[in-house]
């Protein structure tokens, strides 16, 4: 038993901070401020072609099986650096599904430009009438012939503004249970018929909601069987990587200990802040080890499906109660925001608690977690 | 990364389990509350060699270190087991780690005798007394006393005071001792004493882990079980989640208490804070997970007949002999987090 990551991952780390330095500019910074979507295409191109979107994934897809703990440096790196963090998420999940369940000619379009960052997917699963309980998804795709049509509508459609493809689940049956009458296609974006209209939120983020009518594709971009969209969807997110890393939370501590030290002539000395900054040192530190525990199962295969879940709710939960704590502590400043600045110091502390908000939200609510981590890790009854 | 025990390791918690299914069910927890000390159990840890484990071969252990003693720690903690194992085998250690000639001769003589070892805290009464962990299983107390590191022999074990987790506590006073034993002085004194703490604080909360561990599970398995409004109670969300939430503490102790007892090999310069941390976090998780375990079970929780109590009392008392919580936090900020280059330090490792 050790919980070292080991020479490769400090090593690899080096590297991606070197990296970060070059490419992670007080000008970037304030991009993705300003676009409210932590995403750079210059940037995701450079770590694509370094190999760091596909290097634990097997050869076959130009992967070289390295270890998921690389991908897991970079993605905390990038987040303690404030860097832009929604294209590995999104090329490495969206190139999971298609492997997961598409056809051999989707396989060996999409797969390459996503890892090779050529192209970036964004997900239409949500819809203004349903989220945690996604099967109830009401979007319309209609057998015509060899192609269907789609109409409807999805919510938080992120990152579609930089979409070639949507990965978009639809209702094909109405007349079985909900979860067995769901089909799902990959949409090109720039399909006639699909406008994308921007939603901005507390947090900063800009994010979408996406109209869908009479959208006609060939019935090549559907992905998996027909009326077996849920299957595809739960094997996807049952082969992404679980767990995660320090990056955000740890951001956020620094930040908040910088400005207090400043303020306090260089060094903390009040008890009062001190515990609470301990406490918040110590979450952190539980958080980081449940996260790394989920991907070094997921690494040895051995993928309980719930301590990935347990990393999500304790670290989001942590994050929306932690950002609170270190705003009480900085006091009045904390709430000045400069939307032309980089966010350092106190400004970055009221940037994380207005997205904490949605953390505890999005990729299934602290409840969904709660219901997974009761029933299939305590055994616990079905309950609702 | 690899959190699958050796097989080495297996083998030992195995063992070790076994033995407490064998000699600590909770109606002999329950025997042992007048006393806080079960002396024919700890005569089976000792026959397994488990006290001493921790010591190199010469003097009687087999070289373990702090991990596979934090895995024989959460067996302790599981199983409630009273007897002061976490005490004596930093305490050994402390007496080893001097490695002067009277500290060599001492830890001799306890190994022989299987004697457990006592900690003295700061705590001292208006007699002079000091309040010791472990003081009433024992005549052999370790402390600091004016920059020495010292042992105290007396000629019996001190008188239990009675206290919420049952533990064997008692005042002793070094000026009835009939041995005063100096094991280091000035900076060696020092280090060794803080040695000393940190890895009693790593296997308490190993042990607080273990113990969190199985009193959550009373209340699963009790949710599973217990029927209202027409169905087993887990299957309310409102019972669900809470225990959901707990366990997923739960999870986290069990993890910082490991990755605590690892760090003391494998990143020694982090262990001193990382001990610290595992203490804090263990004992809040096993303190908020015991009482959700309690909650589930409604009033009969609350009753002594069932065995929840024993878990609930015991997760609050154990790691308050080691210092208030809030001083602990306090010590960790000002370590890692008092100014920003320590704290990016310690992140960025």
């Amino acid at each position: 038993m050790d919980f070292q990551l080991g020479p490769d991952i400090a090593a690899f780390r080096e590297e991606v901070r070197a990296f970060i330095a070059e490419v992670v500019t007080p000008e970037l910074r304030e991009k993705i401020l300003r676009s409210g979507t932590s995403f750079d295409w210059d940037v995701h191109r450079q770590m694509a072609e370094r190999g760091w979107l596909r290097d634990d994934w097997p050869a076959e897809h130009g992967g070289a099986g390295r270890s998921p703990f690389r991908v897991l440096a970079l993605q905390e790196e990038l987040e303690l650096a404030g860097g832009p963090t929604f294209g590995i998420f999104y090329a490495r999940a969206l190139a999971n599904c298609i492997r997961g369940a598409g056809s051999p000619a989707q396989k060996a379009d999409l797969i390459p430009k996503l890892l090779g960052g050529k192209i970036i997917l964004c997900l239409g699963y949500s819809e203004p009438s349903c989220g945690s309980d996604v099967a109830a998804a009401r979007t319309r795709a209609v057998r015509e012939g060899d192609a269907w049509v789609i109409n409807g509508q999805k919510m938080w459609t992120t990152m579609a503004e930089h979409a070639s493809h949507v990965f978009l689940l639809t209702r094909t049956n109405t007349e079985v249970a909900k979860h067995r009458g769901l089909t799902m296609f990959v949409v090109p974006i720039d399909t006639p018929g699909i406008e994308i209209h921007e939603v901005k939120t507390l947090g900063g983020e800009r994010t979408n909601i996406t109209y869908y009518s009479d959208v006609r594709v060939p019935d090549s971009a559907r992905v998996g069987e027909v009326d077996g969209g849920w299957s595809v969807m739960i094997n996807a997110l049952r082969d992404e990587r679980p767990g995660g890393g320090r990056g955000h939370s740890d951001r956020m501590l620094l930040n908040a200990v910088r400005a207090l030290a400043e303020r306090e002539g260089g060094r903390i000395d009040d008890p009062g802040s001190l515990e609470k900054l301990g406490r918040i040192a110590v979450q952190n530190e539980v958080a980081r080890l449940i996260g790394y525990s989920a991907v070094a199962r997921f690494a040895q295969q051995r993928h309980d499906g719930v301590t990935g879940p347990m990393f999500k709710l304790f670290s989001s939960e942590n994050m929306l109660r932690n950002s609170g704590v270190l705003l009480d502590l900085l006091g009045p400043e904390a709430l000045l925001h400069d939307g032309s600045e980089v966010c350092e110091g106190a400004g970055a502390i009221e940037e994380a608690w207005r997205h904490s908000h949605v953390g505890t939200i999005y990729a299934g609510s602290s409840e969904v977690q709660r219901d997974i981590i009761a029933q299939r890790g305590l055994d616990l009854p079905r309950s609702r | 990364m690899n959190l699958d025990p050796t097989p080495l390791q297996q083998e030992l918690v195995e063992a070790v389990t076994r033995l407490l299914q064998a000699e600590c069910d909770t109606a002999r927890v329950r025997a042992a509350e007048a006393s806080g000390f079960d002396s024919r159990l700890w005569q089976s840890l000792v026959e397994l060699g488990i006290p001493a484990m921790g010591l190199a071969e010469d003097h009687g252990g087999i070289g373990a270190g702090l991990l596979e003693l934090a895995l024989v720690a959460e067996c302790h903690g599981r199983f409630l087991a009273p007897v002061p194992l976490v005490e004596t085998i930093v305490g050994y250690r402390a007496l080893e780690r001097s490695d002067s000639g009277p500290a060599t001769d001492l830890l001799r003589r306890l190994i022989e005798a299987a004697a457990p070892m006592a900690i003295a805290l700061d705590r001292v009464n208006d007699e002079g007394e000091r309040l010791a962990a472990a003081g009433a299983a024992t005549t052999t107390m370790i402390c600091m006393e004016e920059g020495q590191l010292v042992v105290y022999e007396h000629a019996a074990p001190g008188i239990k005071l009675p206290n919420l987790g049952a533990m064997p506590l008692a005042y002793r006073s070094p000026r009835d001792a009939v041995r005063r034993v100096v094991i280091a002085e000035g900076a060696e004194a020092k280090s060794t004493h803080e040695t000393l703490l940190h890895e009693w604080e790593a296997l308490t909360a190993a042990s607080l882990a273990g113990l969190g561990k199985a009193g959550l599970d009373l209340g699963i398995n009790y949710a599973k079980q217990r029927q209202a409004f027409g169905q087993p109670i887990g299957a309310f969300q409102a019972v669900a989640h809470r225990l959901a939430d707990a366990a997923t503490q739960i999870e986290g102790a069990c993890l910082i208490g490991r990755a605590a007892a690892a760090a003391a090999r494998d990143e020694p310069d982090r262990f001193p804070v990382l001990a610290s941390m595992a203490l804090a976090w263990c004992a809040d998780a096993a303190q908020q997970a015991t009482a959700d375990s309690l909650h589930v079970h409604g009033g009969y929780g609350f009753a002594l007949e069932y065995d929840i109590q024993l878990y609930v009392r015991r997760a609050k008392a154990w790691p308050l002999i080691l210092g208030e919580p809030t001083q602990r936090y306090v010590a960790i900020a000002s370590t890692i987090a008092a100014q920003p280059d320590r704290l990016q330090q310690w992140i960025s490792n």
